[in-house]
């Protein structure tokens, strides 16, 4: 490994590993960068002997500002981590705060959220298998996919008010209850979206141009994907069997019936393969929630936790105290600490709170399942070509906001 | 007391200073000089199989001693269990770097650098990694203003004196 040490024009210090190798920048704003992220490719003609990366261009400070925050003040800010599945974030959130409160949500309330969250697993392969085509040249899946995605988007601007910055959940509960409606939009939406998916399928799964582009590209092995902190569909991409849903069920996972898609190569065309069943599987898991939905109420009934119902605020006094209480103050968590991992659409996305009796957290880490991941594509495009390394950003689903937070 | 806690007990002896069952996952406590070697068993040997860092971070306990508590959390996809490892760490002291047992741990190492300013010694690369280079104080340190760039004064509230906060 050469020590000379670069830090010119590109204003970053990096060490080249080859004498007399070409320099190529790509990013922080690139076409093939989805979000902010820099990477700075070192070359021999065509070949890649070595990529720096820089991150950090979406730094927020989310850690800092949820300890000014209270905990419920602090779910709009989980929507601004992953964007492509801002409930994911939302849901993962509250559970990890419920699971620090000792506290469960009705069974009405998780299987809206396991509805809602597998929806938006949906989008985010759609998005994720969508952009990453795009990026190898085939736009036309893009539309196919997009056009279920804009209904998905729909149907949570129905549920929630908005299509992107949602606030889903609260502690304790979900927002509010699902419009009468709901059940006849997902079950339209679970007759449409095969149809796209079939149609994609169609397109790229035996199509000769993508499977050379992406099979034996960006190959990563079982054990170095564990080593480097892999979840998710890149690490059941190289053949385990880990979901999270299934290992360790959270949210009333444990009454669906659904299968674990692996591949085997762990390469680019496995990760497609992976995504693609995941999304026939997470329609599965909806199916069976939407027919099995319980009544009953979608939060728990505990004033120092969940606000009350508006006719008990305005008649009661107990219930405005409650109130204005939970507003002022926020819920206090008793001392302790709590880290909990769900099974995003990207692979784990954990939550670790301290908590010292007050009623902002001490100390919030969140853990994104990109950032184990990114750090390995040095590794990954090591003697590839550029549009292999195009390729392969694109089938890890790198997502900036969650990667800096 | 759970059976991992016991095996961890029983394999490490006096090298665990205290362990902790009442919160989830449940987690042990080594000091900085124990931690590559009680990692390397924790990974490789038979009843724990950790083959993953999910996680490492930091806590900062502003005006206590020692200040910092690292946080490394643990997961086994082999036994299906997690556990956290903790460690405390002073201001001018180190932690050493896991990445020789998971290579993963690399750029979570840089981002408790990072963060919290703790020096990881053996680390490939301790660079800065979210903020960027030349950038001044560690922002997630207690003692880090929430508005502005740069610890300028320490401002806390009156009647706590562990963190800062701005009004």
């Amino acid at each position: 490994m050469g020590s000379e040490k670069d830090k010119g024009i590109l204003m970053f210090t990096f060490e080249r590993k080859k004498k007399d190798t070409m320099i190529l920048n790509m990013g922080p704003s690139h076409n093939a960068t989805h979000g902010t992220l820099r990477i700075v490719l070192e070359l021999e003609g065509e070949i890649i002997v070595n990529a720096t990366l820089e991150i950090g261009y979406l730094h927020r400070g989310i850690e800092k500002m949820a300890e000014h925050r209270t905990y419920n003040g602090f779910i709009p800010l989980t929507d601004r981590m992953n964007y492509v599945s801002p409930i994911m974030n939302n849901v993962s959130y509250a559970l990890a705060v419920e699971k620090l409160l000792g506290i469960e949500v009705p069974k009405r309330g998780q299987y809206i959220r396991v509805i809602m969250n597998e929806f938006t697993r949906i989008a985010d392969h759609l998005v994720a298998i969508g952009t990453n085509v795009v990026d190898m040249g085939a736009l036309t899946n893009y539309f196919y996919f997009f056009k279920e995605r804009e209904r998905i988007y729909d149907l949570i601007e129905k549920v929630v008010g908005a299509r992107l910055t949602t606030t889903f959940t609260r502690i304790g509960g979900i927002q509010k209850d699902v419009p009468g409606d709901f059940e006849s939009d997902v079950r339209f939406l679970l007759k449409e979206i095969p149809k796209s998916i079939n149609d994609v399928d169609r397109l790229l799964t035996k199509n000769r141009i993508f499977m050379d582009r992406t099979i034996d590209v960006g190959a990563i092995t079982q054990e170095r994907a564990l080593e480097y902190g892999f979840t998710g569909p890149v690490l059941r991409a190289t053949g385990l069997q880990w979901d999270l849903r299934k290992k360790q069920p959270y949210s009333s996972y444990e009454d669906f019936q659904f299968d674990v898609p692996i591949g085997e190569n762990g390469d680019t065309y496995d990760r497609y393969l992976v995504r693609m069943e995941e999304m026939r599987q997470s329609l599965r898991i909806i199916q069976q929630a939407i027919d099995n939905l319980p009544g009953g109420p979608v939060s728990i009934d505990d004033p120092h936790i969940t606000l009350p119902p508006k006719e008990i605020v305005y008649n009661t006094m107990e219930g405005l105290i409650h109130h204005f209480m939970l507003i002022m103050y926020g819920i206090k968590a008793k001392p302790g600490y709590v880290y909990f991992g769900t099974e995003v659409a990207n692979g784990e996305l954990g939550f670790y709170i301290v908590s010292d009796g007050e009623q902002y957290p001490y100390r919030l880490k969140v853990r994104p399942p990109c950032f184990a991941i990114f750090q390995a594509f040095p590794e990954m495009v090591k003697g590839l070509l550029i549009s292999d390394a195009v390729a392969i950003l694109g089938s890890l689903n790198i997502v900036a906001g969650e990667l800096d937070r | 007391m759970s059976e991992l806690i016991e095996n961890i007990k029983n394999r490490f002896k006096d090298k665990i200073i205290s362990t902790q069952e009442d919160f989830r996952p449940r987690s042990i406590k080594v000091s900085p000089g124990d931690l590559v070697e009680v990692m390397t068993a924790l990974k490789n040997e038979e009843p724990f199989r950790f083959n993953q860092v999910l996680d490492i971070t930091g806590v900062d306990f502003l005006n206590q001693k020692p200040r910092f508590l690292v946080v490394y959390i643990l997961l086994s996809t082999v036994k299906n269990q997690r556990l956290i490892v903790e460690t405390d760490v002073d201001e001018s002291e180190t932690v050493p770097s896991v990445t020789g047992v998971w290579c993963g741990a690399d750029w979570f190492e840089r981002e408790l650098y990072d963060m919290f300013g703790i020096p990881v010694k053996g680390h490939p690369w301790l660079k800065r990694i979210l903020m960027w280079e030349g950038f001044e104080g560690h922002p997630l340190r207690k003692d880090f203003p929430v508005r502005g760039t740069t610890p300028r004064e320490q401002r806390y509230a009156p009647w706590d004196q562990r963190r800062t906060r701005e009004y």
